[in-house]
Parts: C-alpha cells; structure tokens; sequence
C-alpha cells in the first residue's frame, strides 16, 4: 500500500468520490425529510380520522357520577358516552399540558356538548361550518396547524377531532428532525471542508509543485502568485513549503552564480597570462630576433659575396622563420588585433585559421558591434578557435560558415560545418557536464565561456543529410545598455 | 634628402634601423624616439617628411599618434613600423591616416621602398601582409556602384547607412560587395579594401578618418 503506487489522478478520483457520496447523502437526508413530512402528515390525518371513526361507532355507556363543574353540560351530553371519550383521549398526548389536540362533540345546531380535557379552546376550528368528511389542515387560534376531522353522528350531532403535528408528535419528530439535521449538517461541513482542502490545501501544493517543475535552478526564483501581491497562503504549511522551495532556489542562484564567479575567475586568470606571455614575448623574444635580422641585414649589404654571404643569408632565413613563429605564438596566445573590432578581428582570425588547417572560411559579419565589451569579444574569438579546429579534427569539415549578427540586445554568433556532425545523442540532451567527462572539453568550454556572459550555446545538425549533417554551433550572448540584468 | 623620424620602443631594433638609414645617403634622421610622447613632441616640433611608427609603444601606440598627425594636419607622412602582420593594423592604420604600412622583419630594399613611397605621398604595403587576390596581375573592373560601395565601406560607413545614402537596399550593398570580393577574390571587406588600395582603384586621400568610431 505504497503511496507511490497510487496513479496519477488518485487524489482527485479520491476528492470526487467522497464529494459524490457527501452529496448524495445531502440529497438523500433532503429527500427523507420531505417524504418523512409527508408521512407524518398522512399519519396524523389516518389518525384523526380512525379517532373519529371509533367514537362514533362506540356503543353509548352508563353514565358516571359527573364533577360537579360539569353537571349541566354532561347531562346534556347525556347519550354521547363521555367518560370513554375522555380516556380515549389520553393516549393523544402523554403530557396534556402539550395541548396537542382535542375531541369536541357537538349537537346538531353546533352547540358544544362535551370533549376532552382542554378542547374547548379548539371551538373556533368548528367556525360554524365545516362540512363533515375529509381530514383538513386548518390553522388554529393559538397560530398552530392541526390536522382536522368531522364525521356525522348517527344519533344526531357531530364529532370533530383536531390534532396538532408539532405538539402530538412533538419528541419524535424532533429526535426524527434533529438526526436528519445533523446528516444534512455533516455532509454540508464536509463539503466546505472538501472544498477549503482543495482551495487552500491542494490547489496551493499543485502550483508549487508547477512553480518547482518549471523552475531553472540556480537562474530564476519561483514566483508565488500570492506571496508576490504581498498574501501569504492561509495554510502555515504552505507558506512554510513555499518558503523551503525559496530558499532552496535562492541557495541554487548563490551557488550557481559563485560557481560562476570560479569560473571567470579562472578564465579571466587564464586570459592574463596568456596575454601577459604574448606581451613577453612580443616585447623580449620577438624585438630581439628583429633587433638580430637587421643586423644580419646590415652585415649582408658590407659582405655582398661569397661563403659569409650565403651563412648571412641562412641566418636570416632562420631569423625570420623564428621571428613568425614567435608572432604565430603571441597571436594564438592572446590576438592583440582582438582590439580592433570584432568584425575585422573574425575576419583576420578566419584568415589566419583557414590557413593554418587548409580549410575555407567565410565570414559574414554585420557591422553594428561598435560597443561590444572586450570580455565578449574575447569569448566569441576563442570559440571561433575552439570550434574551428573541433570541426577539421574532429568533422573532418571542409568549409565553414561564420556568422555574426546584432539581435535585440546582444550578439547572435553561429559556426556551421560541413563535417560528420555530432552523434544524436549528445545533441538530443547536450549534458556539457557529460561532453567533459568523455573529452569533450572544448564544446564544455565553450558553454561555460557563454554561461560566465549571460548567454546560451546549442549545438544542432546544419543539414537534414544524414550522411553529412555538419554541425550548428549557436551562440546568444547578450550585452549592451539593457542587457547587464545578467545573474 | 628625406628627414625621417623613428620611433620604437626596442633599443636594439632601433640600433638596427638607425644604423640602416644613415647609411642610406638621401635619408636624413631628424629625431630619434623610444616612446608614443616624445614621438609626438618630434613630430610637432620640427615636422619630418616620414614618420616610422612602431605601432606597440608605451605612451600613446604607433595609430594613436598617426591619427592625431592627421587632425593637426601635419605634413608628416606616417609608416607603420611593426613586428605584427594582421590586416586588422593595416586597416586601422589606414584608417588612422597612416600612408605605409611595412613589417620590421622586411628586407631594407622594402623598408626603402615604404618610406620613398610615403614621401611621395604614395601607398605602400608590406607584400608579406597576407592577401589572397593581391598576387594576380589581371586588370579588374568595379563598376561605379561597387566602387562607391566599397569606398563608402572603406570609410568605415555601416552597412545601414551605405544603404540609405545610396537608396538602395542593405541586402543591395551586400550583393555589390560579394560581387567585389569575387573580382578580387577577397575573402572578406579588410582584404578587399587592402587590394583596392593596392591596385589603386581606391586611394588613401579617398578614406578620411571616421570620427565616429575608430573601428
């Protein structure tokens, strides 16, 4: 009984099936109350009439000895049998004091004969003119219904029975009432409660767990609908998970950003000494070879012939080879062109590259970069390094497309082969982390180099050809006035 | 007699190439000058004909002081004296008024020609200078949309605005200078600018510096 066994909508199946049933048994409490009424209303009605039935089909009696307080009227009623009518009218209520009703007998003019204990308050029901037959439901002095019979006597007169629901079957159907209330409020409560669960409970994890499966760590906070307008969720656990899923976020932003900072730190310490080397170089190693070539320039003009002129000429021969390798080197460590423009500067790398692996380039760069800052300069040069000697080693391409172009508030910089391409895998999910651990440093590199300026790297076949599908490396790298929002 | 100023920070180097124009009887060498100030302060005092410019220098480089020559519109001619041999230099040496762009490592016999040619207020630049179409002699022909094209280009004029001088598409210009990289078989706008400039199709009095931006 694993909860991770559960399918996926189990929760709200499960929310459904307990708001149908509290539903269906609201319903069900409404409807056996509304049948019970009517039950207890057609039982009154039997009732008063089976009462009145019974007295009048009831043989006459031998008087008793009346109260004195009733002798004129019982002598009246003499015929009418009661003393039987009154214990008859016991079992109407338990407590007589409930006034749930009465029996009134009545001769024929309308004139009240007798009755039971507290009935004659009952009178104006009669009114005069209640034809005998059907119960009816008329309302009493007193503000009371009663349910009401008059049947004919065969010995002259009339009987009239009353009952009033409320008081007659007053505890029943108050204990009757009481539990179909408590039914009815229980499935109610548990509806709001369904309903409160769902709103303040499950809805607020659902869109965490939404914020959380959208999250970039380490580049974005989640965004709390509520906690932003300023609310915090009325439930403490959520506000408190949310809180968590924040604080986690805001650790990944920190460590992914001081990673970073590593990162430019290392590149940027890279960069200076190969720059610093470049300059040594230039400064010490190169002068001095050019300082040598002019002086075996000079020598060669005094010794125009012979053996001193052709190891002159060698010495030379040597010196120059020397002093292009030098360039060579400080150009590769550190292009000091670099700060001449980016347009110019990839034109004069491409140049230099297409040379050095017998390969065609083709730069195709707009001239709007009048501001790009030098670090991305730099970064776009060494991926053009990077990528290029990646695509003749590894490609085996024969033709590259360079393409650099303003976008918005950045540089869109790609490199397309034509060479073998990457295999599918690696590009269906770039893992640069993975390209590292099998070798690829250069692609990781690259990825970090844009990740340290904000920008994004994907690498995608250039063709659909699948014999050579070449490769796409794109670069957004965003700078400019509006682009330093950088994390 | 042509009197030269030379400026380079490299002690040796210099030794070398002073050693070199005195022993050229037409050349005279006025003033001698190790960093980017004190070339600037020979420069203005008594001007020379030619000016060779190391373009690495402390105190001001080599470009810096050419384009300053040309706003205080010295008679100096400049030479770009240099160990680096990108197109990129060459260009910003154009760019900056500079009339010869030469390599330290040259032979003399091409260091002479550069300063000859700058006093003469011709173009020169170092043959090792790298450019793909530069060894063919074919005569080519630009017609005069690719001509203004390119010079417009040359000034250092984005494509936008090329575009909106001349009333033509941006996508128009673009066409106008792939077709000029193809007659020069120039693979890209430096080297078809160098090659126009070589041949003589476009001419240095043509490119004046941009203010704008330097690139």
């Amino acid at each position: 009984m694993s909860a991770r066994n559960l399918p996926r909508g189990a929760l709200l199946v499960l929310m459904l099936a307990v708001t149908a049933l509290t539903c269906a048994t609201f319903l069900i409490s409404l409807y056996v109350f509304r049948a019970h009424e009517a039950l207890t209303d057609r039982m009154l009605a039997s009732y008063v009439q089976d009462v009145a039935e019974m007295f009048a089909q009831s043989p006459p009696q031998e008087p008793e000895p009346p109260p004195r307080r009733m002798a004129r009227r019982m002598r009246e009623a003499e015929g009418h049998n009661i003393p039987r009518m009154r214990r008859f009218f016991r079992m109407f209520a338990a407590d007589p004091s409930l006034d749930s009703g009465g029996l009134l007998v009545l001769d024929s003019e309308g004139r009240l004969l007798g009755g039971s204990e507290g009935a004659e308050k009952l009178l104006p029901l009669w009114g005069g003119g209640v034809e005998p037959g059907e119960p009816v439901v008329v309302t009493g002095p007193d503000g009371r219904s009663y349910c009401m019979v008059v049947r004919a006597l065969e010995r002259g007169g009339h009987v009239m029975v009353a009952a009033s629901k409320t008081s007659l079957l007053s505890s029943y159907s108050k204990l009757w009432n009481f539990w179909l209330f408590s039914v009815m409020t229980s499935s109610a409560a548990m509806l709001v409660g369904i309903c409160a669960l769902w709103r303040y409970f499950v809805m607020p994890v659902r869109r965490i767990v939404e914020a959380i499966g959208s999250l970039r760590w380490g580049t974005s906070k989640p965004e709390f609908e509520r906690r932003r307008a300023g609310h915090v969720p009325p439930l403490h656990e959520v506000g408190a998970l949310e809180e968590a899923v924040e604080r986690a976020a805001v650790d990944a932003i920190s460590e992914k950003s001081l990673r970073r900072r590593y990162v430019s730190d290392i590149v940027q310490a890279q960069e200076d000494a190969r720059r610093r080397l470049a300059r040594e170089l230039h400064d010490g190693p190169l002068q001095s070879v050019v300082a040598a070539i002019k002086r075996i320039q000079l020598a060669r003009r005094a010794s125009p012939q012979g053996a001193a002129r052709e190891n002159l000429d060698e010495a030379e021969r040597v010196s120059q080879y020397a002093a292009n390798e030098i360039r060579d080197y400080c150009d590769e460590l550190s292009p000091s062109w670099a700060a001449l423009g980016i347009e110019g500067a990839l034109e004069e790398l491409a140049e230099r590259l297409s040379m050095a692996y017998d390969v065609t380039i083709r730069v195709s760069a707009d001239d709007e970069h009048g501001d790009m800052p030098g670090d991305c300069a730099l970064a776009l040069i060494r991926i053009l390094q990077e990528a290029v000697s990646n695509s003749v080693r590894h490609g085996g391409a024969r033709e590259i497309d360079v393409r650099l172009e303003r976008r918005g508030e950045g540089a869109a910089f790609s490199i397309t082969d034509n060479g073998r391409g990457f295999d599918g895998d690696l590009l269906a999910r770039p893992d640069f982390e993975r390209m590292r651990l099998q070798g690829h440093r250069g692609l990781s590199n690259m990825h970090e180099r844009v990740q340290m300026l904000g920008g994004e790297l994907e690498i995608s076949p250039a063709s659909s050809s699948p014999s050579s599908p070449g490769t796409r490396i794109s670069v957004f790298i965003p700078y400019g006035e509006d682009a330093d929002s950088v994390a | 007699m042509i009197r030269i100023l030379l400026a380079d920070d490299h002690p040796l180097t210099r030794a070398g190439l002073v050693a070199w124009i005195e022993g050229e009887p037409d050349f005279e060498l006025v003033a001698e000058a190790a960093d980017g100030e004190s070339a600037w302060r020979a420069m203005t005092g008594s001007p020379p004909d030619v000016a060779l410019l190391d373009i690495e220098m402390p105190g001001g480089n080599g470009i810096e002081i050419a384009e300053r020559a040309a706003r205080a519109h010295l008679p100096t001619r400049v030479v770009m004296l240099t160990a680096y041999r990108a197109q990129q230099y060459v260009m910003a040496s154009i760019r900056a008024g500079a009339t010869g762009f030469v390599l330290k490592t040259a032979p003399f016999e091409q260091l002479r020609m550069a300063v000859v040619s700058a006093s003469e207020g011709r173009f020169y630049l170092d043959s090792s200078v790298s450019l793909a179409g530069a060894g063919s002699v074919e005569p080519v022909e630009l017609s005069p949309r690719e001509k203004e094209v390119l010079l417009l280009t040359a000034q250092g004029m984005q494509g936008h605005r090329v575009a909106s001088l001349l009333s033509i598409t941006e996508r128009t210009v673009g066409a106008h200078l792939a077709s000029v990289y193809n007659k020069f078989g120039a693979k890209n706008k430096t080297e078809a600018i160098l090659i126009a400039l070589k041949r003589g199709i476009i001419f240095l009095d043509e490119l004046h510096i941009d203010e704008g931006d330097g690139s």
